[in-house]
């Protein structure tokens, strides 16, 4: 999909007279005028909290397979040359090497993996200063700029990580971090981010007024020097905005929440910070019992965090896990202001979300599923979706009575909408699902927000998988069985069972995901799993893991997800 | 000859011919039935139209991959040679240059007497096969029935261009028609010369041995050249010699060494598309005509700085360092060449602009600008001229403490240390500028200022003012230099309130700082006792410390919580509420 962008100059801090120094954000021009003029109450707590929503932003722990082509290119000059030399000098060089051998130094392997070090710490820093500087890097590193939507009681900044696995959120309290604001007009644009602009953040101060500025006229920019007229293409990639959409409509369905103290949350990313499973599972798992502190364990290691200070008073649950665990080290930066942070959960597999809580602000990291958030495992979502289609009279009246207030809890939307709760939510994932609403998990209300200029449909997201959803498919068909379950060495499951008239072989990991498989099909038979499984894999996958949908009716789907939620 | 080519392409080509049309080029070159092509370029190459002649030159650019088209190529060279048509003529010596591809080979090679074997590497001709013929069909076995390839008739002789016979032929006809002209027009030689280099493009010689392919170019510019043996129809290096060593060595020198060749020369070193034909009018231009290039205007030669090439740009700061005109340069110019010239070309127009522009020609301002630059020559240059000023006036000193800003790496801890020797002085000392430099972004500028801060005579060493500035930094650099330098002496009081977030962001720090945390809990353990109010402030930061996973930071704070609650048992009460896991026995007094 392509997004167009337009830009009056850059953003940045722009000094006034007196001291006083301002924020502008340039707004995007393409879309509808937003504007936010006022003084920074705490501009160190913004500082903080807005430099945790960058490196959100920048986060991609995707695996990167090291570029081989130019060491591959020099060893075919070096086989080459090296034949050459071998049969003319081998005899003589041996001889030599072996009369002359050197006393190699002992200082020499310190030296040298000290040099070795210096070297990559050098090269890694020079990659990072080519990412900063080049802006078609800069557009790998940050797919799209941030989003800011201005409303009656906060300002909050969202932005979406490359890997299309991160997804934060700031939100402000507009009366208790800013001033009053000269020029209001509310709504949600598009502003321009740059590497520049987070240095800029850098210099925040409380002895010097800052104001933040969302500066929605060009013309005025340009008068004051504002700078000149960009327009942008930007083509986000392949399933960035599916992973975006389907992110925003986890968000609304009912979750179980779990409230970690900052020591517990401390605690657990200097552990990460200081290791890294190098083999599965790979897990973070929640132990809850209700009226007792949470305990967070990590997987492989087994490092249990107990959080003190807090309980869950929600019902009893088996262990869930979620993966990626990493990515939580996004929060770090705002360790010193953290008040506490609550995990809402989806189940295991699924995605979860943290709410920094910082007093006037806070910060909400959500988490896909897996860090790869490719379409196979995206699966796991795809059983909370609503059944069926929602009717269009109800998406419009849900968008009518959104846009009109901006901000309804779910009781209040129902009671308008005059429909059941199951009914209600479908529609609310509906309209997140497209990027109109967001759901705002610590105020409890749902807000209207256009992510994108216009609505976005299946057009715009991009079509799934076809072996996606034919296994879905099959397993609403409930044409899936499974024959025998054996857990084999290292934790693997091994299901053997039938999918749709196939008989289909399966080897699943500690983490659920696809190691090996067999199937009769053709899509099996060309290329086995390297082109992603095959329907009937990803059935039987499916129904192994209890991800298997069963729901007649949205009141059935919702009354389901409220009972899994059950606080 | 592929029989099957539509008999309507050369029907079209010649209609868009007549009209002068653009894709008179593309059409003509999908036909493939030569006779009827050799019937059409009997009629183009007569036609003496500017545009007509435009096509020529255009079509023998292009790739030779045409089927049947050899009789329109042969018949526009020799009617160029007819009309001594030198830009065709030219056209066609470079297209038989391209046509000659040799390619290095290795063979093992064994000698038998004395057993012993080695590699050697030749040239080895290629000839690919034009494009002809249509892919495999598919048909039935009549035998089993099943599906089978039938592979496509072989291709016939006109399916490459021209036979090596020719090929070669061809290269020694189109040299002859330039060695004759020398002979024949001297005054016309080095313009028809100049025509056929300007025709060679970098891809002709993507390999260094193809320039050995390149029989008129290598007769023309380097036939004197002792690396080089030329023999009757190929080119080969003469012992011991490498393509290496070559420099420009043409045959018929004297006819390069005139005015008229020299501004050739100088227009061929500007606009010639290949590096090989530059470089060697480079070395043309030093070789013969080192006066004329002297006297050259030196915006010219400043122009050439700014170029691109590497080549030209070494070639332009080669010659002005002997140019007497470059101190009238208007100082505009030189910021302008800066900003112009190419990154790599940086230290040398440095060095240039150094040995002719004095410093006092710029004003302060223009020289911390250049020192806030990001290439490192333009920053050094910058830096060195704002150190030959003389500081004296508050705004001097505001623009000197604008290199807290520095963006260059390698000057930057020079930088700060200049700039802090004033702005830092006990006479002038300033904290709001000194405080920028603690706020900058360059870690090396933070670094040398924290040396400053951390010397004997330092005026801001007990300046509280600047000390709350020093809290507030978002860089964990500075605040664990902080914890590091409590433990060596205390801060002024009216800005220890703001160290409990630096001890919080030490403490809760998961990138670096192990020792520091260490340090930092003990320092809290201390504040609490000084001052048992804080408790509501300070129990929660060193609880973390407590329920780290951490067992140094575990311990540290255990410790830290026991010596407290030892000398102040009156906080037993907030620690119980920050801590009510912590289960505190009391020690059992000795027997």
């Amino acid at each position: 999909m392509n997004l167009d962008v337009a830009y009056q100059g850059h953003s940045g801090l722009v000094s006034a007279a007196g001291g006083a120094r301002s924020l502008r954000l340039a707004a995007n021009l393409q879309r509808e005028a937003v504007a936010f003029d006022a003084s920074l109450r705490t501009p160190l707590r913004f500082r903080e909290a807005i430099s945790a929503l960058h490196d959100v932003v920048i986060s991609d722990l995707r695996f990167k397979p090291r570029d081989r082509e130019a060491y591959d290119a020099w060893k075919r000059a070096e086989r080459s040359r090296e034949m050459q030399v071998q049969r003319t000098e081998y005899e003589r060089l041996k001889k030599e090497i072996l009369d002359n051998k050197p006393e190699i130094a002992p200082e020499f392997e310190k030296k040298y993996n000290a040099l070795r070090r210096r070297y990559w710490q050098l090269r890694s820093k020079y990659s990072m200063q080519l990412m900063r500087r080049n802006p078609e890097m800069w557009r790998l590193l940050m797919p799209c700029d941030p989003v800011v939507t201005v409303a009656d009681d906060v300002v909050f900044f969202e932005c979406f990580s490359a890997d299309q696995s991160s997804y934060g959120c700031l939100t402000v309290n507009r009366d208790d971090a800013f001033g009053s604001s000269s020029s209001l007009q509310l709504g949600t644009t598009n502003v321009d981010y740059s590497w520049a602009l987070y240095d800029h953040f850098q210099t925040l101060r409380s002895y010097r007024e800052t104001r933040l500025k969302v500066d929605p006229d060009g013309v005025a920019a340009t008068t004051t020097g504002g700078g000149e007229h960009r327009e942008e293409k930007i083509d986000l990639p392949d399933g960035w905005l599916r992973g975006f959409m389907q992110l925003q409509s986890a968000m609304t369905l009912p979750m179980r929440r779990v409230t970690l103290s900052r020591d517990a949350v401390y605690s657990i990313l200097a552990w990460l910070k200081r290791h890294k499973a190098h083999k599965s599972p790979r897990a973070m798992r929640f132990s809850l019992s209700p009226g007792q502190a949470p305990e967070v364990i990590l997987e492989p290691w087994q490092q249990r965090f107990t959080s003190y200070g807090t309980t869950y008073d929600g019902s009893p649950t088996e262990p869930i896990r979620i993966w990626g665990a990493r990515r939580v080290l996004s929060l770090a930066r705002l360790l010193p202001l953290m008040e506490s942070c609550d995990v809402y959960l989806l189940g295991t597999g699924m995605p979860s979300f943290w709410v920094a809580r910082m007093g006037e602000m806070r910060l909400t990291l959500g988490l896909s599923g897996w860090t790869v958030n490719d379409w196979s495992s995206g699966s796991a979502l795809e059983a909370l979706l609503p059944p069926g289609e929602v009717g269009s009279g109800r998406l419009q009246s849900a968008t009518n009575l959104l846009r009109k207030d901006r901000a309804l809890s779910f009781d209040a939307l129902q009671a308008a909408m005059v429909c059941n709760p199951g009914d209600c939510a479908a529609t609310l994932n509906q309209l997140a699902l497209s990027g109109q609403v967001i759901h705002d998990l610590a105020a409890g209300v749902y807000r209207w927000r256009q992510v994108m200029p216009m609505p976005v449909g299946p057009a715009e997201i991009g079509s799934e998988s076809p072996e996606l959803v034919a296994s879905r498919r099959i397993l609403q068909q409930r044409h899936t069985a499974i024959i025998s379950r054996t857990i084999g060495p290292s934790s693997l499951d091994i299901v053997v069972g039938n999918a749709d008239g196939k008989s289909v072989k399966l080897v699943l990991d500690a983490d659920g995901a696809i190691k090996r498989g067999i199937c009769d099909c053709s899509h099996h038979r060309r290329a086995g799993i390297r082109r992603g499984p095959c329907r009937h894999l990803l059935a039987l996958r499916a129904m192994a893991l209890g991800q298997a949908p069963e729901d007649k009716s949205t009141t059935e789907w919702y009354n389901r997800l409220l009972r899994l939620s059950k606080n | 000859m592929a029989k099957d080519a539509p008999a309507h392409d050369l029907l079209l080509a010649e209609e868009y011919y007549s009209a002068e049309d653009s894709r008179f080029i593309p059409a003509l070159r999908k036909v493939t039935d030569s006779n009827r092509l050799a019937q059409f370029a009997d009629r183009w190459k007569h036609d003496q139209r500017i545009w007509s002649r435009t096509q020529k030159v255009e079509y023998l650019r292009g790739e030779p991959n045409c089927v049947g088209h050899q009789p329109v190529v042969k018949r526009l060279f020799k009617q160029a040679e007819e009309d001594s048509d030198h830009t065709v003529v030219a056209a066609c010596a470079a297209l038989f240059d391209r046509l000659v591809r040799h390619v290095k080979r290795t063979r093992y090679r064994y000698h038998w007497p004395s057993r012993t074997s080695w590699t050697e590497d030749y040239l080895a001709t290629t000839s690919p096969k034009l494009p002809y013929g249509s892919r495999p069909r598919k048909a039935r076995n009549p035998f089993t029935g099943e599906p089978i390839d039938v592979p496509p008739p072989p291709a016939p002789k006109d399916a490459i261009y021209f036979s090596y016979r020719t090929r070669y032929y061809l290269q020694r006809r189109a040299w002859r028609y330039f060695r004759r002209l020398a002979f024949r027009a001297p005054q016309q030689y080095v313009d028809a010369a100049v025509l056929l280099l300007r025709e060679y493009r970098d891809a002709d010689f993507e390999r260094g041995e193809r320039i050995l392919d390149c029989w008129t170019l290598l007769q023309l510019a380097f036939r004197e050249h002792p690396a080089l043996r030329f023999g009757r129809e190929r080119i080969r290096l003469a012992e011991g010699g490498s393509l290496g060593q070559l420099t420009a060595a043409p045959r018929f020198r004297k006819l390069w060494q005139t005015t008229a060749a020299f501004d050739q020369l100088i227009e061929l070193m500007d606009n010639a598309p290949s590096r090989l034909v530059r470089v060697w009018a480079m070395q043309l231009l030093a070789q013969d005509h080192s006066e004329r290039i002297a006297s050259l205007p030196a915006a010219k030669l400043l122009a050439l700085l700014t170029s691109e090439d590497e080549d030209l740009w070494q070639f332009a700061a080669r010659c002005l360092k002997d140019n007497p005109h470059l101190h009238n340069i208007p100082l505009e110019a030189w910021l302008e060449l800066i900003d112009q010239a190419p990154p790599t070309a940086l230290p040398a127009v440095c060095e240039v602009i150094e040995s002719n522009l004095s410093a006092e020609r710029l004003s302060l301002q223009q020289c911390v600008e250049l020192a806030l630059r990001e290439p490192t020559s333009i920053a050094q240059l910058g830096l060195r001229w704002s150190r030959s000023k003389s500081i004296q006036s508050e705004d001097d000193y505001e623009l000197v403490a604008r290199l807290a800003d520095v963006r260059c790496v390698a000057i930057a801890e020079e930088a700060a240390d200049w700039a802090l020797g004033l702005v830092g002085s006990r006479a002038e000392y300033d904290r709001d500028h000194v405080s920028r430099f603690f706020d900058s972004l360059s870690p090396g500028v933070r670094r040398r200022t924290w040396a400053w801060l951390e010397c004997d005579e330092c005026p801001g060493a007990d300046d509280p003012v600047l000390f709350c500035r020093l809290l507030e930094t978002p860089f964990d650099d500075l605040r664990l230099r902080v914890v590091d330098l409590l433990e060596r002496r205390n801060l002024p009081g009216e800005a220890r309130p703001g160290l409990v977030p630096v001890w919080t962001s030490v403490l809760l720090g998961v990138h670096r700082g192990g020792r520091q945390k260490l340090k930092a809990t003990r320092q809290l353990a201390d504040e609490l006792i000084r001052h048992p109010e804080r408790a509501n402030d300070l129990l929660p930061v060193l609880a973390a410390a407590v329920r780290s996973v951490r067992q140094p930071e575990a311990r540290a704070g255990v410790a830290a919580i026991v010596s407290s609650l030892t000398t102040n048992p009156q906080l037993a009460g907030a620690v119980a509420r920050n801590l009510p896991e912590l289960e505190i026995i009391p020690a059992e007094a000795p027997a």
